[in-house]
């Protein structure tokens, strides 16, 4: 079952789908990756980049300052600014 | 004859309004495109942090934060009134207003269990007349980039509901369908509903775990400010159209008024000539 990846910020929708594999996030501890059936989370962001994977190809946004919220399976990215 | 020149005299300034009015409503007209446009581009991000909170609030395990705290006894109510600070916008302030007092009416509030927190002009100056008390009066409620409002008075409420000064918080302003449809609202913040359907009993991580109040009071103070964020947005782009509504209006029954004006005037102009000529034919009957 694929993930469900938001991403907004406070301007628009930067990424909404819902056939993500694998997503990977600068998490504050360090870069956490999620697969289908990760725990809920809560967490707040640091610099990086987002990278995502739908099928085989793998995309990547910039992150700065924000949380993430994963629960059912659905990863919420709030980025400020 | 003095009639005539009276009516005249008022022609012309119906006139005068008439324009006044027409160009308040292309103002209107532009700052609401404007608002939208911001309002507009605003609304996911609090869309998605409404449902991330909802996500958190149905989970058990973070209800030992101090925002879920339902209070036994629910004596002080906070009320935050989003209103405008100019008036001729038709009945949108006074919507809100009579929002706020049918929640006072319908809960039967003692006067100084109110606190009321004010955004705008006009909220404070009808709150004052008819001595409320006014815990914060924020002067304006035009939201400019670097404006320091919602940041205040977030930080405000959230510390007058966790110091125990106000027992629940209510938001009350003017939500925005579309130019010709906005409605008063009055939504519950603080204490967080807890929902009983979908609970999610599953384990929340919360990172950097050594401190997960401290995120979560980031989380939740973050949301009231959004939720103050998204409704000026929405009270802004509100006020305009509704601005812009009334000021059509007013520029209609200006045009009417002249018409009328119009019509006794040219009655009023016959009937003066009709006389002269009457007067004439006298005279000239007279002489004969």
């Amino acid at each position: 079952m694929p993930i469900k990846l938001k991403v907004v910020n406070t301007k628009k929708i930067l990424i909404e789908n819902n056939d993500v594999d694998y997503c990977e996030i600068p998490a504050k501890c360090g870069i956490e990756g999620i697969l289908p059936g990760h725990i809920n989370f809560i967490s707040f962001l640091n610099e990086g980049k987002i990278k995502y994977k739908i099928k085989d190809e793998y995309n990547e946004i910039d992150a700065k300052e924000g949380f993430v919220e994963f629960s059912d399976n659905t990863i919420s990215i709030l980025l400020k600014g | 004859m003095a009639n005539l020149k009276s009516i005249k005299r008022k022609i012309a300034s119906v006139k005068n309004t008439r324009q006044i009015t027409k160009a308040m409503k292309m103002v209107a007209g532009a700052k609401l495109k404007k608002a939208q446009l911001a309002m507009n581009e605003f609304k996911p991000y609090a869309t998605a942090y409404e449902q991330v909170v909802v996500n958190m609030t149905n989970n058990i395990l973070l209800r030992d934060s101090s925002f879920f705290q339902i209070r036994e006894k629910v004596n002080n109510v906070g009320f935050i009134v989003i209103t405008s600070d100019r008036g001729l916008c038709g009945a949108f302030n006074v919507n809100i207003f009579k929002e706020l007092l049918d929640n006072i009416k319908r809960r039967n509030l003692e006067n100084n269990n109110i606190n009321l927190y004010i955004v705008g002009k006009k909220g404070a100056d009808f709150f004052k007349r008819h001595g409320y008390r006014i815990n914060f009066n924020s002067g304006t409620s035009v939201k400019k980039e670097e404006s320091s409002i919602t940041e205040k008075l977030s930080k405000i409420v959230a510390e007058d509901f966790i110091n125990g000064k106000i027992d629940e918080l209510n938001i009350i302003s003017s939500r925005y369908f579309s130019p010709v449809n906005q409605k008063p609202d009055c939504k519950k913040i603080f204490p967080f509903e807890k929902t009983t359907e979908n609970v999610n009993v599953e384990d929340y991580v919360i990172e950097p775990d050594s401190n997960d109040e401290e995120v979560l009071s980031t989380i939740f103070n973050d949301y009231i400010k959004v939720e103050i964020d998204i409704r000026l947005f929405e009270s802004n782009a509100g006020e305009q159209a509704s601005r812009m509504n009334a000021m059509d209006n007013a520029t209609r029954n200006a045009g009417k008024l002249i018409n009328k004006l119009t019509l006794s005037f040219n009655k009023a102009r016959q009937t003066a000539v009709t006389l002269e000529i009457l007067d004439l034919v006298n005279g000239a009957n007279a002489l004969k």
